[in-house]
């Protein structure tokens, strides 16, 4: 090489540059000469060149994987698809945005789109309203009339009879609930 | 024969008779380990305590014994707590004059569900009883009242049981033997032991299965008398009840649009001043109580704007409950529904500091001792 014409060689990163043509058998006898005596005073570099004589020594112990005669053809056929596909969806037009689409729709129907919009708007409240069936009831929902006193105390009691092992709630549920209707004697 | 090969023999015929005993005693090592693996000895039953490096996480039975007591009808009693079959039957309930049929159905750890099919007023309502919670549907009401517990109550309870077991406070005896459906029970009866009555005063007989340990008849007592039975008329034990946990579960009660979901909670508190301090009222106790009745726990109950006080009194296993709280507004416009008289639940007024009190009584005491009670707070 020119540059080991020149000078020789100085520094590791000079060295570096000629390591993979060493390896190879590339170099002159008068560049190699003088890498050799750099190899021999630097650590770093020498133990480079065992590792990249080491990788190529693998690579060269791995074996081939043939693919098929009509591999490449196949290969560049569906790069060119990919491209063509890519460019079409360059090319394509954007999805109209919904404004737009009400735009067109108004301007076809001479009317304006804005008391169209308030309009739909209202029906759709109205149906909600005045439909039983499309009005949301949750499953389970909290008391909204509250219920009496002694019925919670009565499910309080019933509960602790429940919890007991040697309880009897149905029995409980005879004494608290007696022959007459279930009605409170005493409703604040 | 030389000196130096009858030497060589001799240590031959050593080695040779200490390989045996070597092997004996490697096989010996082994099998005690194995034995005594997880501190458990083999070849004998695993003890029933809950630890995560056991396999059988039921309970501990611990053997209680008293004096006067069975040991055999105590062990039975408390198997029942443990009970892990699944069965359904038909139970009848008596109160008084007044009877109930229902479609019971049991499960593992006191799971119970309980379908009213009369009398009407009853008729499609259904109480299910899980580990920390208390469903209650009634029809009529198209409600569902849900009440929830802290995890562990019934332990807790079936402790207290086994404390006045061991402190010869409750007696426990085996009495005889009868069918119940078709099933041969053992007749357990609990009596509590007060000074006065060393041979105790009746307060449960319960009819055991003893191969499933599942209560087929519950009789309740007072001193006056038997107040109450519930006994099955037809049982099925086992997977060919076709009960499933599902049956003890909010979903499997009628779903219906308009039911109404009201959650009570009640929290024990320590002591009845941090009851008063938590409900803002000043709570009126009884001057008397009937005979071994004692104060046995204090709650408080929150539901929307009702903050009320709920003292459970108790003499051996028998309760009554006294539910107070401050009457939010008087002079109500609305009109009142005539007062009935109900054997089971009274409802009393008092004044205290100001504040006027309702008390609600919950309990199967006689009249005789229900009034004299009422006339007693103070």
């Amino acid at each position: 090489m020119n540059i080991l014409n020149t000078k020789p060689i100085a520094n590791c990163n000079n060295a570096e540059t000629l390591l993979p043509q060493f390896v190879d058998g590339e170099l002159s006898a008068r560049d190699a000469w003088q890498l050799e005596k750099h190899l021999a005073n630097c650590r770093d570099c020498s133990l480079k060149v065992e590792q990249l004589k080491l990788t190529i020594d693998l690579l060269h112990d791995t074996a081939r994987l043939d693919t098929n005669d009509n591999f490449m053809a196949k290969l560049h056929a569906r790069l060119d698809d990919i491209d063509a596909s890519a460019s079409d969806t360059r090319t394509n037009t954007p999805r109209p945005s919904l404004r737009e689409i009400i735009t067109g729709y108004t301007r076809v129907l001479h009317v304006p789109g804005v008391p169209i919009g308030v309009a739909i708007g209202a029906v759709a409240v109205l149906m909600v309203a005045l439909i039983p069936g499309l009005k949301t009831t949750p499953a389970t929902q909290t008391t909204a009339k509250p219920d009496s006193h002694i019925s919670t105390v009565v499910e309080a009691q019933l509960a602790q009879t429940a919890a007991d092992p040697l309880g009897d709630a149905a029995a409980d549920q005879l004494v608290v609930h007696p022959d007459s209707a279930v009605q409170d004697s005493y409703n604040p | 024969m030389k000196m130096s090969a009858i030497k060589a023999r001799s240590k031959y015929v050593c080695a040779l008779g200490l390989l045996p005993l070597t092997l004996i005693a490697l096989f010996a090592a082994r099998t005690a380990n194995a034995q005594f693996r997880n501190g458990i000895r083999r070849g004998h039953a695993l003890p029933r305590y809950s630890h995560p490096y056991r396999a059988n996480h039921a309970p501990r039975a611990k053997t209680v014994h008293a004096a006067g007591s069975d040991p055999r009808a105590i062990k039975l009693l408390f198997q029942t707590f443990n009970s892990h079959v699944f069965y359904s039957g038909v139970q009848q309930t008596q109160v008084g004059g007044q009877i109930s049929v229902q479609k019971v159905m049991g499960g593992p750890q006191g799971r119970l569900r309980i379908e009213y099919v009369s009398p009407p007023r009853f008729a499609g309502d259904i109480m299910v009883t899980a580990p920390s919670v208390f469903l209650h549907y009634i029809s009529k009401r198209q409600r569902t009242y849900v009440t929830k517990w802290p995890a562990g109550k019934r332990q807790r309870i079936a402790s207290r049981l086994r404390a006045l077991v061991r402190n010869g406070k409750l007696q426990v005896t085996q009495t005889g033997w009868q069918q119940i459906a078709g099933v041969n029970c053992t007749i357990v009866r609990l009596a509590r032991v007060p000074a006065s009555a060393p041979g105790g005063i009746t307060q449960r007989q319960l009819w055991i299965d003893p191969a499933n340990a599942v209560i087929l008849r519950n009789e309740r007592w007072s001193p006056s008398g038997i107040q109450s039975v519930s006994y099955f008329t037809s049982i099925t034990i086992g997977a060919a009840s076709g009960v499933t946990m599902r049956d003890f579960t909010m979903a499997s009660l009628p779903s219906n649009p308009h039911k109404q979901r009201i959650i009570h909670q009640s929290t024990r508190v320590m002591s009845l001043p941090e009851a008063e301090h938590i409900a803002g009222i000043h709570v009126l106790l009884p001057g008397y109580l009937p005979a071994g009745y004692r104060e046995n726990g204090v709650w408080t109950v929150h539901r929307g704007r009702l903050t009320g006080i709920l003292i459970r009194y108790s003499a051996g296993v028998n309760h009554f409950t006294l539910f107070e709280h401050r009457i939010l507004r008087q002079g109500s416009s609305r009109p009142r529904p005539p007062i009935r008289p109900r054997a089971g639940v009274q409802t009393w007024r008092q004044a205290s500091l100001g504040q006027v009190i309702a008390i609600t009584y919950i309990g199967s005491l006689a009249p005789s001792e229900q009034l004299t009670m009422e006339r007693s707070f103070r």
